[in-house]
């Protein structure tokens, strides 16, 4: 009674918890908010309060006082920090409600293929914890393919590849099921971080996490470019040798040098799925190809990459940030004919 | 360039075909796929080329490059085959792909989803199955609630009656046992005879008024006499039997026969005037063990071979139609074997002797 009183004055959501990036899409408006999955918390006599949510949490992160923290609160695209998701959420939530009180939405929130049913009873309840009046959880590959617009009910294989910044999935769905799904942990912080140890490997200088992403996004690449060492970048950062910061240039091929190895995983990633594919999904596939979504999709190349490595065509969809979160939105939208891919823990 | 070449004599002669320009009076030269078609011809690239390269399917990209969207796999395909098309042809990819979406309207459509659901099993709609269902029920209850309300009706009918039965109930012996016990009278005089024979002459009128018992007031003591007549008994005690049955208790302390006569009458009642243990028995079969507190009143049932036991002589008083017996003893007085008959407590009254004995079983 209370729960369908607080249900009018509540708008439904679908949120796509990522790693790097949470994204709401709001029932009948769209896609309302994107923002850095980051909070930042301050000690203040002895308790923690939140500071900050997402943007403005992000630019604290790695320059924090001793008083202040700066958490991403998913790791590998699951929950990492209990509490700080709680609130995190709880905050998309008022935000996206204009800090009314009484808000109970229904929230659809997407999880990766690959969790455990505790990493996925985790997020229920954070979800709960903050404030949604029933949650649902979707599968993030069957988002990303319902999101890029793929025809995942028919009787026809599809594959999707979504990099996000925890994990990658990689999934073949035919008939609104997922026939096949591996979920490895490589993502766009896989990527971060291979940039950090390759500069400090090969230079002496050590590298924020923000720097990192900066580099990956600006000149980042899959492949090696043909002839010359293509674009360059200044990256500033501590010398280790003296402990001075400093700045350096740093070339495309570095670059493509230093994520050769995330790039690796991920194509194995792909090659074993396709391994485990059945002969008929695999002769739709070869039509077809690979839909690639998520952020690690804009990584220049890769799908040059993929393609070479796999023999089969590869397209990037259609904004490919937001398939996640679009495909969530859709289910929300049409969770009469799609509830066959929600799912609840309870 | 050698090579390419090569490529297109195995390619046979569609490759041949896609080198000649689609449609140069082709209305929009902004379309989408005149523009990658001109594009590709002005950097001399053959279209097997760029599938082999791109791993798209040759008819894929003829459909794109004439505009036939309907023949490309889907709407999430197209625009990536297009948009890898336009990357490879140098191309701003994202740019083609607006144009691309702004000619094809169908493609904005988002793709319609339908799940595969089993059949549903039977027939028959679930609507009209819950009609059905909502009939029956108020059928159901409908038949109950006639059925309680018939039930309810006669719960009042009874109710009623108590009033008029409970005066009705005052006298002990129901009417309804007389035409019960009417066609045992026959046995009866049978015993009655053969009693005058063995006993003193005095016994045998008490069997005589026994017969005509059943008719329990005087009305049926008028009667009593008809059959006596015929029987031919000694005359003597008949007639003071109609007249009191009381009388006739008290003369004769007779033992089973005239009780029966009085046991219609005689009310006897054991009042406490102090906590007192009481036990009733008939005989070998006990009616009643239990403690009568100061004031209870204990009615004896009206029944032949009753005895008391109680364990508090004092505090009992034994009254038959409401007069009061002499004590059975002092307070505190086991006592053993009272007859709880009209008759011979009267003959312990008249004598005065109260039964003090501890020991004495009756008969």
């Amino acid at each position: 009674m209370f729960a369908r009183l607080t249900g009018w004055l509540s708008n439904d959501m679908a949120i796509d918890l990522g790693t790097a990036n949470t994204l709401v899409y709001v029932k009948g408006k769209g896609i309302v908010l994107n923002e850095p999955s980051v909070v930042a918390l301050a000690e203040v006599k002895g308790r923690k309060q939140v500071l900050a949510v997402g943007n403005e949490a992000k630019q604290m992160l790695g320059r924090t006082p001793g008083n202040i923290q700066a958490i991403r609160p998913l790791r590998d695209g699951v929950i990492a920090d209990f509490e700080v998701a709680e609130e995190m959420i709880k905050h998309f939530i008022r935000k996206v409600h204009n800090r009314r009180s009484f808000a109970a939405p229904l929230v659809i929130v997407c999880v990766p293929s690959g969790s455990t049913a505790v990493e996925r009873r985790a997020i229920q309840e954070s979800a709960e914890a903050a404030g949604a009046r029933k949650v649902f959880l979707i599968e993030e590959p069957m988002a990303a393919a319902i999101g890029a617009g793929l025809p995942v009910t028919e009787p026809t294989g599809s594959m999707v590849v979504d990099i996000g910044g925890g994990t990658t999935e990689v999934a073949v769905l035919s008939l609104g099921g997922i026939v096949y799904a591996r979920s490895v942990r490589v993502g766009g912080d896989m990527m971060d971080e291979a940039i950090i140890n390759y500069i400090r490997r090969n230079h002496n200088l050590l590298v924020g996490e923000g720097s990192a992403e900066r580099i990956k996004k600006e000149i980042g690449c899959a492949c090696p470019p043909e002839h010359g060492d293509g674009k360059t970048m200044m990256i500033k950062g501590r010398d280790l040798m003296n402990g001075v910061p400093k700045e350096i240039v740093i070339t495309q091929r570095q670059v493509a040098e230093a994520l050769a190895e995330p790039v690796t995983a991920i194509i194995d990633a792909v090659k074993v799925a396709l391994e485990h594919t059945a002969p008929e999904l695999a002769a739709d596939l070869v039509d077809k190809g690979i839909i690639l979504t998520g952020g690690g999709a804009l990584l220049y190349n890769l799908d040059f990459v993929l393609r070479h490595a796999t023999g089969l065509p590869v397209s990037i969809a259609d904004d490919p940030l937001s398939c996640v979160v679009l495909g969530t939105g859709r289910a929300l939208e049409e969770s009469k004919k799609l509830r066959n891919v929600l799912t609840t823990m309870y | 360039m050698k090579e390419t070449l090569e490529q297109k004599l195995a390619m046979g002669p569609m490759s041949g075909l896609r080198t000649a320009a689609p449609a140069a009076d082709a209305p929009g030269a902004n379309d989408v796929g005149p523009l990658l078609c001109a594009t590709r011809m002005r950097l001399g690239k053959d279209l097997q080329d760029v599938a082999r390269l791109l791993h798209i399917r040759y008819n894929y990209l003829v459909a794109i490059e004439d505009g036939r969207f309907e023949d490309l796999p889907g709407q999430a395909y197209a625009i990536g085959f297009v948009r890898a098309y336009a990357e490879h042809l140098g191309l701003d990819g994202d740019e083609i792909v607006r144009r691309f979406k702004d000619e094809n309207a169908g493609i904005k459509k988002p793709t319609a989803f339908n799940y595969p659901l089993p059949a549903p099993d039977s027939g028959v709609p679930s609507v009209v199955l819950l009609m059905i269902a909502v009939v029956m029920g108020m059928m159901v209850y409908g038949a109950w609630y006639s059925i309680a309300g018939a039930d309810r009706r006669a719960a009042d009918l009874i109710q009623e009656i108590p009033v008029r039965l409970a005066a009705m109930l005052d006298r002990p012996p129901a009417p309804q046992t007389v035409p019960a016990e009417t066609p045992v009278v026959n046995p009866e005089p049978v015993k009655v005879v053969e009693t005058p024979l063995a006993p003193v002459a005095a016994d045998p009128p008490k069997p005589e008024p026994a017969k005509v018992e059943p008719a329990r007031t005087e009305v049926a003591a008028v009667e009593a006499p008809k059959p006596e007549v015929p029987k031919s008994e000694p005359p003597k005690a008949e007639p003071p039997k109609p007249e009191a049955s009381t009388q006739v208790a008290a003369l004769t302390p007779a033992p089973p026969a005239p009780r029966q006569n009085s046991k219609s009458t005689d009310v006897i009642e054991l009042k406490a005037t102090s906590d007192s243990w009481i036990q009733v028995r008939a005989g070998d079969q006990l009616l009643l063990t239990r403690l009568l507190r100061k004031g209870e009143v204990y009615r004896v049932p009206d029944r032949n071979g009753l005895t008391l036991m109680t364990g508090n002589a004092g505090g009992i008083e034994v009254s038959v139609n409401g007069d009061a017996m002499p004590p059975l003893g002092s307070e505190g007085t086991v006592v053993r074997g009272v007859p709880l008959e009209a008759a011979r407590l009267r003959t312990m009254a008249k004598a005065a002797v109260p039964v003090e004995t501890d020991d004495s079983e009756p008969d």
